[in-house]
């Protein structure tokens, strides 16, 4: 290579290296007079910016499970019973409530209830288990269906409410009696009732 | 590119809403609730006081009490039996229980057939003598020893009957005496004669061993509160 395609070779580099040398320079210069790179920044005195606090979805049982016998047929009815003691028998008729309330803090925030089975409902023949869901003026929310049948109770209100999982049990006069030393229980099984956020409903803001 | 940038905004965000504790998930909360009840049960059971009894199976049913060759047997031997009937009935809950007594219908040409016979109830199997039998054999025997109102109870209630027998002239013993009578007239005047014959004493064959078996029928029934047993 000679002398002046040697200097050729550097004329076409020429225009980038200039820039380069500039910026180098620049960056140098900024750098020995104690120049920065950091975001400048003015710190007043803080303000609060807001506090947010967390709502609540909450479900919980009021009080204990109530038996109370409904026969048509005895006098001393309606009586609260003792279902652990308490012998039924062809043509009884009881009312079962247990109470229960949701908590629904926040804005915005709707739900629903499930009620279901973790284990079925177990009864004698001739006899019959049905529910339903009452408000806690006992204004009944659903219909009566078989034990066992799922209900939803959609669009609950946003506020804390109470209500009433009534639940009625027949043993029909056709039924035929037991005869002793033979047992028997009608059992309602694990009713289980399941609040659940739901983003739609009345008043719900998407 | 612009996918790209996409991409990159995205994963910022997530990982910047992560960083602030954002949840996406659904509140849920569950409560559970159970019960349970017992049925109450029926026992009716008919016997010989201080022996098993025979109970029933099913409600309503009847249990019967039988007389037969052995019961003969103690008539022929002594002129007179007392028999002691013991009924144990239980009926939990809401139910009563009522139970009607059916005497026997003995054949006339039996030991109990050719017995005065007596059925009635008494406080006690002591109390089951001849000395304590009714003049008159009473109709609609019935009982109700668990009244509808609510029991929860698990001992039975036991009630006491009584059956005698007072043994009379056996079936075949006796005597057969036949009369004629012969009327006409002589001469205008009413003539009678009059003849007989008789068999005399005759003895009963009747074996004590070959006394049919009869029953007393104890019909059960249960009730509820407000019916007629």
């Amino acid at each position: 290579m000679t002398s002046t395609q040697a200097i050729a070779g550097k004329r076409k580099l020429g225009r980038t290296k200039v820039v380069a040398m500039a910026l180098a320079t620049t960056i140098l210069t900024l750098g020995a007079v104690g120049g920065t790179y950091a975001l400048w920044d003015d710190a007043a005195s803080p303000q609060p910016a807001g506090t947010i606090t967390s709502g609540n979805l909450d479900i919980a049982l009021d009080g204990a499970t109530e038996w109370t016998e409904i026969s048509s047929d005895v006098p001393a009815a309606p009586q609260v019973i003792d279902a652990n003691t308490f012998l039924a028998t062809p043509g009884d008729t009881f009312r079962v409530r247990q109470r229960f309330m949701t908590t629904l803090d926040g804005e915005n925030l709707r739900a629903k209830i499930t009620v279901d089975w973790t284990a079925p409902p177990v009864a004698p023949s001739d006899v019959v288990i049905v529910y339903r869901i009452l408000a806690q003026n006992a204004a009944p929310l659903s219909t009566f269906v078989p034990a066992g049948t799922p209900t939803v109770l959609d669009d609950l209100p946003g506020v804390d409410t109470n209500y009433i999982l009534d639940v009625k049990v027949n043993y029909k006069p056709i039924k035929a009696d037991l005869m002793s030393p033979a047992m028997e229980t009608t059992q309602l099984g694990t009713i289980q009732i399941d609040l659940d956020q739901i983003r739609s409903g009345t008043g719900y803001v998407p | 590119m612009n996918r790209r940038i996409a991409t990159i905004c995205l994963a910022i965000l997530v990982i910047a809403g992560t960083a602030l504790g954002a949840s996406y998930a659904l509140w849920h909360d569950a409560i559970q609730s159970s019960g349970s009840i017992k049925t109450g049960v029926v026992s009716f059971g008919v016997g010989k006081p201080g022996q098993p009894l025979t109970y029933a199976a099913a409600s309503p049913q009847s249990v019967n009490y039988s007389v037969g060759p052995d019961e003969a047997a103690v008539l022929a031997a002594n002129g007179t039996i007392a028999i002691p009937m013991q009924v144990n009935a239980l009926s939990q809950g809401n139910r009563g229980l009522n139970y009607k007594v059916t005497p026997p219908t003995f054949d006339p040409d039996s030991y109990f057939g050719s017995a005065t016979v007596r059925v009635f109830k008494v406080n006690t199997a002591a109390d089951c003598t001849t000395a304590n039998a009714p003049v008159t054999q009473a109709s609609g025997l019935e009982s109700t020893p668990v009244p509808a109102t609510y029991s929860g109870t698990s001992t039975p209630t036991t009630e006491f009957w009584c059956m005698t027998a007072v043994l009379g002239p056996l079936y075949g013993t006796g005597s057969y005496t036949n009369v004629a009578t012969a009327s006409g007239s002589s001469d205008g005047d009413p003539i009678e004669a009059t003849g007989s014959w008789s068999t005399g004493t005759t003895t009963s064959t009747l074996n004590p061993a070959s006394e049919p078996t009869k029953d007393t029928v104890f019909a059960e029934k249960t009730f509820r509160p407000g019916e007629t047993p």
